[in-house]
């Protein structure tokens, strides 16, 4: 579950956010995490959502169904 | 020519799956009070709420797919009212075993009858599924898919058995339960509902896989669902379904010992503490649990397009799966 790590990473370190923002390859290998393609792309699609602050729990989606 | 997936075209369908349910309690030994007991679960087709559409919506997974698969959609009424009734039927079942605050489709009774009336579900949706021996699908296929919803179904009792055993899932384990619970189960709708009209093994196993995203799409939304109740305070949340959602799931593999224990016992707080709430969403927030929720959404959404696309989708159908799926995440 790297990609958890990297996002937690992310949220929590404002200089690796900006390194996933510009070198996303580099700033991984540096901390020796691998991220698959598919990932990758993932994460980098929801970051610009982060950055206008539509990441958060609340605003992500309508409360909708009734089902578990 | 623009597709939609209208008020009225979704009622018009539902109602059809309904005329089905009430075939199969006509022919039943099930007495009155019973049948108004069981249909009572159901939405009220004459005051639906938004809620109710949504799952409306989804009560066409059968019919959109065998109709994407080159059939006609009454084809797979049937299957479509079968797999309503299972859906009602867990949903109750499910609501009780977490002692969650009674759903609306019961909280007018109580445990018991609730539970009786789950119960008559389960074999309601049997008697309907023995229905499609009456039209034109063939003994072989008959077979195969009633076979299909009690393997299916078993899996499904799996997955909430280790979801009562485990109170605090891992990623790892939240996927893996969420798949066998919500995700096999709408995969069934969609794979079901394409049997009906095609034979061709890549087709059915690309519907299979739209539905198995889509069941988990809708799993992650319910599980932020929960947190959108809980900071609105206008819906009483238990802790314990807090605790096995995505959101602290993903919460508790990231935070730093220390931290893992606060959020615990904050959630733990929520019934007495009326700032916990706030607390509990403070520190899932922080943690970037947005953000990876949103990341998975968007993998679940985009890899079940593309199972969709892939299924070649005919008559239509194709855009209103692709709209069932997307509704459910924009206003």
């Amino acid at each position: 579950m790297a990609l958890a790590h990297v996002v937690y990473q992310i949220s929590t370190d404002t200089d690796f956010a900006t390194r996933m923002r510009s070198e996303p390859e580099k700033a991984l290998a540096e901390r020796g995490w691998h991220l698959s393609k598919e990932e990758l792309s993932f994460l980098l699609a929801s970051l610009t959502k982060k950055a206008l602050g539509k990441d958060e729990i609340l605003v992500l989606v309508k409360p909708m169904l009734r089902w578990r | 020519m623009e597709v939609t997936l209208s008020s009225s075209f979704i009622l018009e369908k539902f109602i059809s799956i309904l005329r089905q349910i009430d075939l199969s309690w006509n022919r039943s030994g099930a007495w009155q009070d019973y049948q108004t007991a069981m249909r009572q679960t159901l939405p009220n087709l004459e005051d639906l709420r938004s809620t109710d559409f949504q799952f409306l919506r989804l009560a066409l997974l059968p019919g959109l797919c065998c109709e994407g698969a080159g059939g006609q959609f009454e084809w797979a009424d049937r299957v479509a009212a079968a797999w309503v009734l299972f859906y009602n039927s867990a949903h109750i079942l499910d609501n009780v075993e977490d002692n969650d605050p009674p759903d609306p489709c019961w909280s007018a009774t109580d445990p018991g009858v609730a539970i009786n009336a789950a119960s008559g579900l389960i074999f309601s949706a049997y008697l309907c599924l023995q229905q499609l021996f009456d039209n034109h699908v063939n003994r072989e296929l008959a077979l195969r898919i009633i076979d299909d919803f009690s393997n299916t179904l078993l899996g499904m009792g799996s997955g909430q058995h280790q979801d009562l055993r485990e109170p605090n899932p891992g990623l790892e384990s939240w996927l893996k339960v969420a798949g066998a619970k919500s995700g096999s189960f709408f995969a069934l709708a969609c794979r079901a509902g394409s049997q009906l009209a095609t034979d061709d093994p890549q087709r059915i196993q690309s519907f299979n896989n739209f539905g198995y995203h889509l069941g988990i799409l809708v799993q992650l939304l319910d599980d932020i669902g929960d947190f959108k109740a809980l900071h609105q305070g206008d819906t009483p949340v238990h802790p314990e379904a807090l605790n096995r959602s995505m959101v602290v799931a993903y919460a508790l593999e990231v935070l730093p010992e220390e931290q893992n224990r606060r959020l615990l016992d904050t959630l733990a707080a929520i019934a007495d503490d009326p700032t916990a709430a706030r607390d509990a969403i403070y520190l899932i927030d922080q943690c970037g649990a947005g953000l990876y929720l949103a990341i998975e959404i968007e993998r679940q959404r985009q890899s079940g397009l593309n199972a969709l696309a892939a299924a070649a989708p005919q008559n239509g159908a194709g855009e209103k799966l692709t709209l069932l799926m997307t509704g459910l995440l924009e206003e």
